[in-house]
């Protein structure tokens, strides 16, 4: 007999698992028994009145007998248990309710009537695998000890490959886990009896028992999805993937993501993975204006953003409301927050490692979604047996939504300065006109992938996004001067242009059993365009002349990079990881007042050359890890070389406890510097570090925590210490009309300091889930030009809560998450004076408060989301979702603007999105 | 499990002990004196001090008197002498280019102090010439500005990018104007502060006939970071640029030099 699980609201067929084969589903305990009785009934109207004995199936099927209610349930769980009452004329829906109690199941009747038994906590519960009758440990002696897994693991539906999964031997300390490309080697299995349990975040966990049989070589482990409104894993640190006995291949700091699972959560317009990582402690949530990551104190520009191995320089769609990553065609994304590997450098904070989708291998598909902000279409498609192809494509378009948002960032609905401030964000704020405003975004991602043999993958892989934010105004009447017979028109140009391009080709191949490499070249792209101007053309009887007069700024970022990754597993306890990066870096910005004066203009370009060599190693049974890591750099601009020691170590206290640690050296070459400019905007550009005006930053990361995990809750704390150093401003003393500025003179060097806690609880499963999330922290700066003495820095936020909640019921997915943060700091004007300058003019200057001596109001909001659920006739998995962001429409203060009148200081508060409800529909053909 | 308790309780303590912050303290928010000290070469020594109006006090700016400020030069001391409107004086010490001066007083218990090194005169500062003329218009009858002559390019030597500005002033009794459809234009100009050999005063800029003083300063970069605009909103603000140790103003050095130039009808 057979037996297969599905999810809730389809008809399931249970019988026995005891011959379910060599793949056992461990959720299986959902095995369903499906009774037929009579029709629906009120439980609550029923009584069940009489002495009940025996085992819990018996007793419901007695139950069902004497009332006619048709109860499905997992009989094999529920015949474990043994019930002796005599009950007295009790409703049917007080008897259920005292079950759930006593033996954690829930209960719910479904259209038809019949009343599903659920077993929602004891989702991987190790006894009752053990407890199960595995025929095959009975019937067969091992024949083999001590053999090599070797494989590849996929998604079941798509054969998708899945990166990262973990795995373990029941009852030994041997694990592993795969690769970005799915692979895995298991070494050292004790015997061909064994079974082996893969574990990976938003599947089931899949057990596979080995037989003297079975093949062991080059095999392929299919996961299937999990049932999400059962047991739902959204976001979760590595280690609570992992079902209590086994050890994962946990890393301190580290967050993993699916994204398909994102889709319950409440979103403002677009369901973006970067802003769901917000949901975790130490991601600050605090930022509307950027979705770049604000990771333990440090800045989006310090965090290294990875998509299939190339870097992404700039995360921002739509002002930063969103990020630049469409969530249909990424499959996994790992986060770490510090103390990153060896295999990681360029940046001082955090890590986020990008994965994206190769494409179904068994049939073509297509999908999409629609919001109230944008269309989102994906298709994919196998290519004969050994190629796939993956491409999705995302585009605003100016609804509602979208002129909301655009509106709020503009300043039509906030204060009524006209001045253009901006935080480090590139979308910054447009002077408006009152003008009919042309602008979008859109992505595209594709991939291709082919496999010529079981031990190599080769994949290409293209992004390409873009924002082009237009608030230009032309002016159509055109001026006649009579004197000199000349046509003026103007035309008031308002436009920035940015966006990001990359393409990988990767090569993969698992060479045998202990090495497996990963090369790759690369190609990435970032361009910022600004014009700010007014454009003046003069017709004359040669023709028209135009002149622009303003703003004109251009950033140019250009990465070719070539990478190898390699891993040799020495033995079970020991892999050795090593490998070597070049990048050549090709930065351009110029920044011109008009068409021909130039500011700025920078242009430099450098590579660095690095490699790295890190040893996995196990002690104590494999239940201490410890990973030292050297990587070593040469940087060609400044001619030093940068060396990086580091080390994280993960000692498994108990099957409950495990303590974690980390520390190392990380250092920045290329820099993202804001410029400072009071009437356009702060505008960012990225420039190479020269060691002389511009350092190279350098951090150090100290990190101590441990978790503390059950079945269904996990807890984890983490504090951490980092001391920044080298770290760039750039602003200028001064606007020149004209002339040359020597530029360099405008950077200003200074340190910063950060050390804080992550407190997480999380609840894991059942049909309640969530987890709240709490954080303490300081970030300091120290900059001398502003003050000797650290101040906070601007990014700071002392307290930072959240609470994130999701509960389903049958088809239905409910959400609501709440955020609280202290206040970030500021600086607002002092007072005022007046200097003669040298022509006896006087001038009036505004002094202003200690450097972010003052503290915004805190920051806290609610957003709550609904998904209702439904399978097509094809079996895919579509969804409607309504979306409310800010619920209780709480005014955040984005910034103050102020203006001195009469020597009276005007005050206005500019504020952060209000209350916003979101549409949006999810289909897929299969 | 008590044993976990226990050594969990021990370590979130230890935990919050490693993670707890030092406190960042603001200082109150009080009035700080304003220092206005040019120091010319070839002229007397003068610093002004006023008081900065808060706006949390609705206060006004006013001169502060009785200070006793210090000057320093070449180890030597010198008291300056209260005059009046908050300025103090040393008049039988003229400033010396290439010397650095330092002024120093107490006010609300702390030291107020800066200093600044005079630079030297500009080398070869030359006019394209001394004459230019411009015939009489008046914008404001809609036909717009004439064809107007080239501007006077003035030249100096600038081999180190230092900083310069140009002020042009009509130092006519009675002046004629140039464009009748201006009321009341002003009667001196300036640029920015400039780091080129070169400046072209366009024509547009003159208002008045007559005789001219173009005066070009150097100055030195804590002069030209006055220029510097410090912000409207909390995300851009900053402290605008001062040399004064806990004050606020500019103590500076300036040297200059001057040609002359007449604007003539026909």
């Amino acid at each position: 007999m057979v037996g297969f699980r599905s999810r809730i609201g389809e008809e399931c067929i249970g019988v026995d698992s005891s011959l379910m084969g060599m793949r056992l589903l461990v959720s299986c305990v959902f095995c369903l028994s499906l009774y037929f009785s009579g029709s629906a009934q009120q439980l609550d109207q029923v009584k069940i009145d009489g002495l009940y004995l025996g085992t819990l199936d018996k007793v419901l099927d007695q139950i069902s007998g004497e009332t006619g209610i048709k109860f499905i349930f997992v009989r094999e769980k529920l015949s474990k248990y043994n019930f002796d009452s005599r009950l007295f004329d009790l409703p049917v829906s007080d008897f259920l309710n005292q079950l759930g109690k006593r033996y954690h199941v829930k209960y719910y009747q479904d259209a038809s009537g019949a009343v599903n038994l659920l077993d929602q906590f004891a989702l991987v519960d190790d006894k009752v695998i053990s407890a199960r009758p595995t025929a095959t440990n009975k019937q067969f002696a091992a024949v083999r000890n001590n053999l090599e897994v070797t494989g590849s693991i996929k998604d079941k539906t798509t054969g998708e490959s899945l990166p990262f999964v973990t795995m373990q031997v029941r009852g030994s300390s041997i694990s592993a886990s795969a690769n970005v490309d799915g692979y895995f080697s298991l070494l050292e299995v004790p015997s061909d009896t064994s079974t082996i349990v893969f574990s990976y975040l938003g599947y089931d966990p899949t057990v596979i028992q080995l037989t003297p049989e079975t093949k062991t070589d080059n095999i392929i482990i299919e996961m299937d999805q999990a049932a999400v409104r059962l047991d739902a894993v959204i976001i979760s640190s590595q280690k609570e993937l992992t079902t209590g006995a086994f050890q994962s291949n946990e890393k301190v700091s580290m967050i993993k993501m699916t994204p398909s699972k994102i889709t319950d959560l409440p979103n403002a317009g677009e369901r973006d993975i970067l802003r769901s990582f917000q949901l975790m402690p130490g991601v600050s949530a605090a930022n509307e204006n950027s979705a770049g990551l604000y990771v333990r104190g440090g800045t989006p520009d310090q965090s290294l953003v990875l998509y299939d191995g190339f870097t992404v320089y700039n995360v921002d769609h739509l002002f930063g409301y969103f990020s630049a990553f469409n969530y249909n065609a990424i499959k996994d994304v790992q986060l770490y927050k510090g103390g990153f590997e060896s295999k990681f450098g360029g940046r001082i904070s955090s890590v986020a490692e990008i994965t994206a989708k190769e494409g179904n291998q068994r049939q073509s598909n297509i999908g999409g979604d629609l919001s109230l902000l944008s269309l989102n279409l994906f298709a994919e498609a196998p290519v004969g047996e050994k190629f796939t192809v993956f491409a999705a494509a995302r585009t605003s378009y100016q609804g509602s939504l979208y002129s909301k948002i655009f509106d709020n960032y503009n300043g039509t609905n906030g204060a009524t300065s006209s001045v253009v401030p901006g935080g480090a964000g590139i979308g910054n704020r447009f002077a408006n006109f009152g003008s009919t405003v042309s602008s979008y975004f859109y992505d595209l991602n594709s991939k291709v992938t082919y496999r010529p043999s079981d031990k190599d993958i080769i994949s290409w892989s293209v992004y390409n996004g873009t924002d082009d934010m237009d608030n230009s105004r032309k002016i159509d009447s055109k001026t006649f001067f009579a004197s000199a017979n000349l046509f003026f028109n103007t035309n008031i140009n308002d436009r920035t242009k940015w966006g990001n391009a990359g393409t990988s080709m990767k090569w993969s191949r698992r060479w045998n059993s202990k090495l497996y490499s990963n090369t790759l070249i690369s190609y990435s792209r970032y361009f910022s365009r600004r014009d700010r101007s007014n454009e003046t053309t003069i017709e004359r009887s040669t023709g028209p002349v135009a002149t622009k007069t303003g703003i004109l700024e251009n950033n140019n970022l250009s990465d070719f990079s070539f990478k190898s990754d390699n891993e040799y597993k020495l033995n079970v306890s020991n892999t050795l990881e090593f490998g070597v990066m070049i990048t050549k870096n090709d930065i351009k910005y110029t920044y011109s007042q008009n068409d021909t004066t130039s500011v700025i203009n920078n242009k430099n370009s450098g590579i660095t050359y690095s490699g790295y060599f890190q040893d996995r190693v196990g002690l104590l049974k494999n239940r201490l890890m410890v990973v030292p890591g050297l990587r070593y750099n040469y940087f060609d601009v400044t001619k030093s070389s940068y060396a990086e020691p580091r080390l994280s170590i993960n000692y498994q206290l108990n099957k409950q406890v495990t303590l974690k640690g980390a520390t190392g050296r990380y250092y920045q070459f290329a820099k993202r510097v804001v410029r400072e400019d009071i009437l356009q905007g702060s505008r960012d550009f990225w420039a190479l570090a020269d060691d002389s005006k511009l350092p190279v930053s350098y951090a150090n990361h100290f990190i101590f925590g441990a978790s503390y995990e059950t079945g269904q809750f996990l807890f984890d704390v983490e504090a951490y210490y980092k001391q920044l150093y080298g770290l760039s401003e750039y602003s200028l003393r001064f606007t020149p009309s004209f002339g040359k500025i020597n530029y360099n003179e405008s950077f200003y060097q200074g340190t910063g300091e950060t050390r804080g806690i992550d407190f997480l609880l999380q609840k894991k499963s059942g049909a309640y889930n969530g987890w709240i999330g709490y954080t303490l922290s300081q970030t300091t700066n120290t900059f001398p030009v502003y003050q000797l003495k650290p101040y906070l820095a601007s990014q700071n936020v002392r307290h930072e809560f959240k609470s994130i909640n999701m509960y389903t019921y049958r088809h239905w997915d409910f959400s609501v998450t709440f955020f609280y943060a202290s206040g970030k700091p500021y600086t607002a004007p002092g007072g005022g004076y007046g200097v003669t300058l040298l022509d006896g003019n006087i001038t009036n200057f505004t002094s202003v408060t200690t450097k972010n001596g003052l503290q915004l109001p805190d920051y806290h909001r609610m957003d709550a989301a609904i998904t209702y659920h439904w399978n097509s006739g094809r079996g895919s998995a579509n969804s409607v979702g309504l979306s409310f962001f800010n619920l209780y429409d709480q005014k955040n203060v984005w910034y103050k603007d102020y203006q001195v009148v009469n020597g009276q200081l005007i005050e206005t508060n500019v504020y952060y999105l209000g209350f916003t409800p979101n549409l949006t529909l999810s289909w897929k053909l299969k | 499990m008590k044993a976990i308790t226990r050594y969990s309780f021990l370590f979130f303590i230890a935990m919050i002990l490693v993670s707890s912050c030092q406190k960042i303290e603001a200082d109150a928010v009080q009035s700080r004196p304003v220092v206005e000290g040019y120091l010319e070469a070839g002229h007397p020594i003068s610093v002004k001090v006023t008081s900065e109006a808060l706006f949390s006090e609705a206060d006004t700016s006013r001169a502060i008197d009785g200070l006793n400020l210090q000057l320093t030069v070449d180890g030597q001391t010198y008291p300056l002498t209260y005059d009046n409107y908050g300025v103090y004086r040393e008049n039988s010490l003229l400033v010396e280019s290439g010397r650095s001066y330092a002024v120093q007083f107490n006010y609300k218990d702390k030291v107020i102090n800066s200093s600044a090194t005079i630079p030297g005169q500009p080398v070869n500062f030359q006019e394209s010439d001394s004459i230019l003329v411009i015939h009489r218009f008046n914008s404001s009858t809609g036909k717009g500005f004439p064809l107007l002559p080239s501007p006077i390019v003035l030249r100096w030597e600038n081999t180190d990018l230092s900083y310069y500005l140009v002020v042009v002033k009509n130092i006519e009794t009675n002046p004629e104007r140039i464009n009748l459809g201006v009321s009341e234009p002003v009667i001196i100009f300036r640029t920015n502060p400039i780091q080129t050999n070169t400046y072209p005063v366009r024509a547009r800029l003159f208002q008045y006939y007559g005789r001219h003083r173009i005066i070009l300063y150097k100055i030195n970069a804590e002069y030209a970071a006055l220029y510097q605009d410090n912000g409207s909103s909390s995300l851009n603000i900053k402290t605008p640029f001062t040399n004064v140790i806990n004050g606020l103003g500019i103590f500076t050095g300036i040297n200059s030099d001057t040609v002359m130039l007449r604007i003539k009808k026909n």
